[in-house]
C-alpha cells in the first residue's frame, strides 16, 4: 500500500483497528448512556455493518486508483446503498424502540 | 400583485411557452431529414427526393457513380426509430446509420455498441441478413432492424402497406394489469370501500413498486407525457403501458379530483415510501420555493423535449435508474441521493423535483379555475 516504506502499512492498518474499535464500542457507550443496552448479537451486526462498509469504501476506491473512476463510484453507489438501509433499520430496531428500564 | 395572479399569469404563460416550443420544433424538424442523410457520410454529395422515402445522390468527383439512398422508420419503445440505408448502382448496402429516434439513449447506445447495423454492410436489399435483437433493448434494437429491412425494400421497390404494429402479448398483460391497477385504486379511494383504506393503500402500492416497477420497470414519467403532447404515440410505439398509465392517471383525476396515481400506484413513490416507513420519516412542509423549482424543472424539460422532438433527452427523472438500472451517471447519483434521503425525508422527490406533482397541480389550478369562472356565471 505504501510503496518505498516499511513501517506504514502496519502503523495503517494499527490505525485501522483502532479506530474500528473506537467508532464501534464508542456507539455502543452512546447506547449505553441513552438507557439502551445492545446485546453481544446487536454488537456484532453494527460491527458487520460498519466492516462492510468500510469494504464498499475500500473496493470504489480501488477501482478508481486502478483509473475506473466511473466503476468506482457505481460500486459504492449500488452496494453502499443496501448497507445504509441495513443500519437504518438497524438503528430502527435498537435507538428508535422504547429505552430497557434500569 | 397577489399569489392568485402570479399562480394565472404563470398557468397561461407555461401555455404559451409550450406551445411555441412545440411549434418551433415543428418548424426545426422540418428539412431536418434531409440534412441528416447528407451527413451519413461526406462522400454523398447533391441527395435530391426521388419518390417516398428514397433520395438519389452520387459520390463526391463521381456524378456518374449514383448512391441510392432510402429512410424508413418503425416503432421503438418511445416512438419512431428512423434508418437510412445507402446502397449503390451494384445493388449493395455500403452505409447504414441511425436518423432519428425518440428511444431513451442508454437503449440507443446498446444497441449501437453492438453493431446491430453493421451486419447490413455489405449485404444485398434481395438477400437482408437475420439480426437478432439485443438482450436489454429488445424494443429497440427490433425497431432498428426492421427499420433498416424496410429501407433496404424501399430501394427495392418491394416495399407493401405498412400496416398498423402488431402489440406483443407481453404489452397487452402490461397494460392490462395497469388497468388493472388504477381500477383498484380507484374502488379502494371510494365510498364504498368499507375495510381499513390506510393498509389497502399501502397493499396496493406495493403491488404496483413491485408489478411496474421491478418487474416490468414501466413508469410513466416526463418523457411519455412529452410522447402524449408530440403525438409520437400516433405513428405507433412497441409498449403503450406507461402511455395508458399516464392517461388513466389524468382520467381517474378529473373523474375523482383527486391524485390517486401518486398516493397509490408510483412506483417510485412506493419505493422512497417503504425506505421512509424503516425510519418513521413525515413528510417535508411544502414551502413555496420548492413548489416553484420543481415547476420551473417540469417546464423546461418539457419545453425542451418539444422542441427537439426527442422527449428522452429531456428526462431528468430517476424512475429509470431505480428499476432498471438506465441512465446517466449523474442521474445514478441523483438516485442515490434520492434514496438515502428517503430514509431522512418522507418522499424528498415527490416534494421537491417530481414532474408529476406540478403537473397535477396545473391541472387542478385550471380545473378549478374554470369551473369556478362557470359558477359565477350560472349565479349571475
Amino acid at each position: 500500500m505504501f510503496p518505498g516504506t516499511t513501517m506504514l502499512n502496519y502503523i495503517f492498518w494499527m490505525v485501522m483497528g483502532a479506530l474500528q474499535v473506537l467508532i464501534v464500542m464508542g456507539l455502543v457507550e452512546w447506547l449505553k448512556s441513552r438507557g439502551r443496552k445492545p446485546v453481544w448479537w446487536q454488537v456484532a451486526l453494527l460491527y458487520a455493518g460498519f466492516a462492510f462498509l468500510c469494504a464498499v469504501v475500500a473496493g470504489g476506491t480501488t477501482l478508481m486508483g486502478e483509473f475506473e473512476t466511473i466503476a468506482g463510484w457505481y460500486f459504492i453507489g449500488v452496494l453502499g446503498l443496501p448497507v445504509v438501509i441495513c443500519l437504518a433499520i438497524a438503528v430502527r430496531l435498537f435507538v428508535m424502540k422504547k429505552p430497557t428500564q434500569g | 400583485m397577489s399569489a392568485k395572479t402570479v399562480e394565472r399569469i404563470s398557468a397561461i404563460a407555461a401555455l404559451i411557452i409550450l406551445l411555441a416550443a412545440w411549434i418551433a420544433g415543428g418548424v426545426r424538424s422540418k428539412g431536418a431529414t434531409l440534412e441528416r442523410i447528407g451527413n451519413i457520410s461526406e462522400e454523398i454529395v447533391d441527395v435530391r427526393q426521388v419518390g417516398p422515402s428514397v433520395y438519389e445522390g452520387h459520390r463526391r468527383g463521381d456524378a456518374g457513380d449514383k448512391l441510392c439512398i432510402a429512410v424508413a422508420e418503425h416503432p421503438g419503445y418511445g416512438g419512431p426509430v428512423q434508418v437510412a440505408v445507402v446502397m449503390n448502382s451494384a445493388g449493395i448496402i455500403e452505409r447504414i446509420a441511425l436518423v432519428d429516434t425518440t428511444d431513451t439513449t442508454t437503449y440507443v447506445s446498446r444497441v449501437l455498441d453492438a453493431a446491430v447495423l453493421d451486419a447490413f454492410l455489405g449485404t444485398s436489399a434481395s438477400r437482408p441478413p437475420k439480426v437478432d435483437a439485443v438482450t436489454g433493448a429488445t424494443l429497440s434494437s427490433t425497431a432498428m432492424i426492421k427499420a433498416a429491412n424496410k429501407a433496404a425494400a424501399h430501394i427495392k421497390g418491394t416495399v407493401g402497406e405498412s400496416g398498423p404494429v402488431a402489440v406483443s402479448p407481453d404489452e397487452m398483460v402490461k397494460a392490462g394489469l395497469t388497468v388493472a391497477l388504477f381500477l383498484a385504486a380507484f374502488l379502494i379511494s371510494s365510498r364504498f370501500f368499507r375495510w381499513n383504506k390506510t393498509y389497502a393503500r399501502l397493499g396496493l402500492l406495493t403491488a404496483a413498486t413491485v408489478i411496474l416497477g421491478f418487474l416490468y420497470g414501466t413508469q410513466p414519467s416526463l418523457a411519455s407525457l412529452a410522447l402524449l403532447l408530440a403525438g409520437f404515440w400516433t405513428k405507433g410505439l412497441a409498449s403503450y403501458t406507461a402511455l395508458i398509465c399516464l392517461v388513466l392517471a389524468f382520467v381517474v383525476f378529473f373523474a375523482t379530483k383527486k391524485n390517486l396515481y401518486c398516493a397509490m400506484i408510483c412506483p417510485f413513490g412506493g419505493l422512497q415510501e417503504g425506505l421512509g416507513r424503516i425510519t418513521k420519516r413525515s413528510p417535508p412542509e411544502r414551502t413555496a420555493w420548492m413548489k416553484w423549482i420543481s415547476r420551473g424543472f417540469a417546464l423546461t424539460a418539457l419545453s425542451a423535449a418539444l422542441y427537439f422532438r426527442n422527449p428522452s433527452d429531456a428526462e431528468y427523472t430517476p424512475f429509470g435508474m431505480a428499476f432498471s438500472f438506465i441512465g446517466s451517471t449523474a442521474i445514478f447519483a441523483l438516485t442515490v441521493l434520492i434514496l438515502v434521503a428517503s430514509l431522512v425525508v418522507k418522499r424528498p422527490w415527490c416534494a421537491l423535483l417530481c414532474p408529476a406533482t406540478p403537473v397535477f397541480d396545473y391541472l387542478a389550478f385550471m380545473r378549478n379555475w374554470l369551473t369556478r369562472g362557470r359558477k359565477k356565471e350560472k349565479q349571475s
